[in-house]
Order: C-alpha cells, then structure tokens, then sequence
C-alpha cells in the first residue's frame, strides 16, 4: 500500500514537473534582455557617458563603463509609436522653449576686478521641459510631474499637441517616407529633469530598453 | 469484496494506468530525440542558452568597471574616490563654467566645459607652475606673451595638480569662497585638505569618471 503511494506520488510529480511548460514571454524577456546587454557592453567598451532609459526598472541611468554614475525614478511614462528595439541611439538634437543659451565672455579691460562677473552656466539654468530628438525618429519629452494648476494645466496642453497632432501626424508622415517614428513621454521630478538634460550632451549616445514581444 | 480489497485494487489500477502514461511520453520523448537534437525542447534549451549568456553579458560589463576610481558630478559640483565598493573621499569642487570667449579677431574661440567621459590620472606635480594658454592672457585683456616664461604663473594652482590629458587638470584654488559653482575653465579645482588627501591617495593610471 505504502509502496504504491509512493510510486504514485512519484509518478504524478515527475509528469507535472515534466508538463511544466515554459512561456512565450520569458523567452521575449530573455531576448530583449540579452539586446539590452549586448548594446551595454557595446557602449560600456568605450570612454563615453551613456544613458539607459529603463523603463521596465522605471528608471534613467547614467552610466559609464557599466557604473551608474546617476539614477533617476521614473514618475510615469507613455510610450507609443514604432516599437524600440534595446539598441544604441546618437542624441541629434535637444530642444527646449527656454534652451539655456552659453555665456559669452567678454574680455577683461585693465584693472578690473577677475571676479566680479562670474559667468557661470550651472543646472539651475537647465529646462524643465524638454525633448531629446534621437536618430530613427525616436523622441524623448521630458515633463516634470504636474503638481499645482500651472504645471498641470501645461502637462494637459503637453499631451493635447502630443496624442493630437505630432503622434499622429508624425506617424502619418514618417509611414508615407517610409521611416519610424516613436513618441516617449517621461515624467520626472522638476530637480531630476533638469540634471538629465545636464547630464546628456548632443551626441551621447542612450539605450531604451522597453520589454515588448519581439522578433527573435 | 471488504472495502479495503477494492481500495487496493483501484489504487494499483489507477497506478498501472499512470505507469502506461508515463511510459508513453517516455517512448514519445526519446522518439523526439530521434528526429534531432534541435527539436527537443528548443524552448527549454534556448532558455537556458540564453540565460547563460546574460549571465556571460553582465560578468563582462562587471569587469568593465573600475575598482578604485574617481568620479565628478559637474552638476553639482562635487568629487567623490572610491576605492573598491567604499567611497573614502566626498569634496565640493569646481567645474567649467561651459562659458564661451572668441578672441578680438573672431578666429578662435573656447568653450570652457570640463569634458566629460572616462579619464586617466597622466601625471602628478607637487607645487606646479600654471603655463597661461593663450586664452588665459585674451580674457583678461592683455597682450599674448611671445616669451615663453611671460607665460609662467607659480602659486595660482595650489600645492598639488594631477593631469588629466589635454591640459586639463585637478588643482588647488586661490579662491575657495566659490568652490560649489561653475566657474572654471574646465579644469577641476579642490580645497587644500581635501587635494592632498587625493593626491597622496591616487597614483598615476587611476581612473576618473566625469558626468
């Protein structure tokens, strides 16, 4: 009696262990995953500071040599458009309506105190609202979290032009050049925006890393 | 028939059955096996294969990363040494401005940011001399020495310097009330203390990160 239990039981689990199926999902995961990795050791191999947007962690690394120098939480973020392969991205362009413009200097006259202007150029100066403009028409805008009327009010104006007219439009428009076209909204905090926008020179290069199911 | 003889006998059939089940995907999994090695289980074997190889990834960018090094926040201006996982040294600095100056005839011009990106320590002077670049004599006015040795400034960079490539370097600073803000030229300048500490702490080949 005892003996056929056990032989029993024996049986059963080996047929559930050996049932155990394996999803379609890991596999995905584990694929992107290994992308993202194989784009990392790629920019990680050269002296440049990178930028990983994960929005799996919800997260914004700044990263050199595989040592996040920085991380920012992600509040939220939309993401629409052609889906983004975890794959390195050139910063082209970074765009602002109040673009923190360089100090020019002017020259010294004789006698004058060295330090009694001090042109610096610091992240106080850098925008809140901004948009990264990446190469395969990739777009980053980065918005603080809405807190209060104001910032509210211009998040609600902010996703009015977004899903109204540049998503739309810009798909339409890339579709028929026959060009991709993603739209990435990101909330940070006001203090973190403003170092990301510091801390991302034009022509750094980012990685988004953004599990959805892929061609293997 | 007591109870526990039919008891017995349905257990032993329902283990009989299972034995024949069991028995079957056995003969089916070997008969797999038969049609190619690349036909059992792929996603069982890809999944291993594949989370042996992020394993792989990430040992590999692990030992991309510096064990002991330095690392500058340009934003907030601060210096931090870090020797192995322990961060032994946190000092408020100076770095560029990112200001820009074009000399009187429009044909050169410098952006004075400190650079960012992955450096190493190239050389260590202990009372260094400052050779002021040309840009040094156009911003404050005054004539481009043809003189090498007008060019010599003892006593502007502190007691210590350590290079860093491109004529960039960590110094000291005259002016310590403005350690904390962006005022440089794209060097980065230390207080007394916290210079001597690094400077004493990291040889030549040590590795600097700044962001």
């Amino acid at each position: 009696m005892h003996l056929s239990g056990s032989l029993l039981l024996i049986i059963i689990l080996a047929l559930f262990s050996d049932a155990k199926g394996i999803s379609a999902s890991e596999i995905d995961r584990l694929f992107q995953e290994n992308r993202l990795l194989k784009s990392e050791v790629q920019l990680a191999r050269t002296p440049n500071i990178y930028i990983l947007f994960d929005l799996v962690e919800k997260k914004v690394q700044i990263k050199a040599k595989g040592v996040a120098l920085r991380e920012f939480p992600v509040e939220k973020f939309n993401l629409a458009g052609t889906p983004i392969q975890p794959k390195p991205f050139i910063l082209q362009n970074k765009s602002a309506l109040l673009k923190p413009k360089r100090i020019k200097i002017k020259p010294k006259k004789i006698g004058e105190d060295a330090l009694s202007d001090i042109p610096a150029f610091e992240v106080k100066d850098m925008p809140v609202r901004y948009r990264f403009d990446f190469e395969d028409g990739i777009h980053i805008y980065v918005r603080p979290k809405p807190e209060g009327g104001i910032s509210t009010l211009l998040d609600l104006l902010s996703s009015l032009k977004s899903y109204g007219i540049t998503m739309p439009v810009g798909t339409l428009w890339n579709a028929l050049q026959q060009k991709t076209y993603t739209e990435l909204s990101l909330y940070l905090s006001a203090e973190d925006a403003r170092l990301l926008y510091w801390g991302m020179p034009e022509g750094s290069r980012g990685i988004i890393y953004a599990f959805t199911a892929m061609d293997r | 028939m007591d109870k526990n003889k039919l008891l017995r006998i349905s257990l032993y059939l329902f283990s009989f059955l299972i034995a024949i089940e069991g028995a079957g995907h056995l003969i089916a999994s070997k008969a797999s096996k038969k049609n190619g090695p690349e036909h059992v289980k792929p996603e069982k074997r890809l999944l291993h294969s594949l989370r042996f190889e992020n394993t792989l990834l990430r040992r590999k960018i692990e030992a991309l990363q510096p064990k002991d090094y330095i690392l500058v926040d340009t934003s907030r201006n601060v210096l931090y040494l870090h020797k192995g996982k322990r961060m032994i040294l946190r000092a408020t600095i100076s770095c560029g401005s990112g200001s820009i100056l074009t000399d009187s005839a429009g044909k050169r011009e410098w952006v004075f940011e400190t650079p960012r990106g992955e450096f190493t320590i190239q050389s260590k002077y202990e009372k260094p001399t400052w050779i002021k670049p040309d840009w040094a004599f156009i911003e404050e006015g005054k004539p481009i020495p043809k003189n090498f040795m007008e060019r010599a400034e003892t006593g502007t960079l502190g007691d210590y310097a350590l290079g860093f490539g491109n004529g960039y370097f960590i110094h000291g600073t005259l002016y310590t009330r403005l350690l904390g803000r962006n005022i440089t030229h794209g060097c980065i300048r230390m207080g007394d203390r916290d210079l001597k500490t690094l400077y004493e702490t990291v040889p030549i080949g040590a590795k600097i990160l700044i962001f």
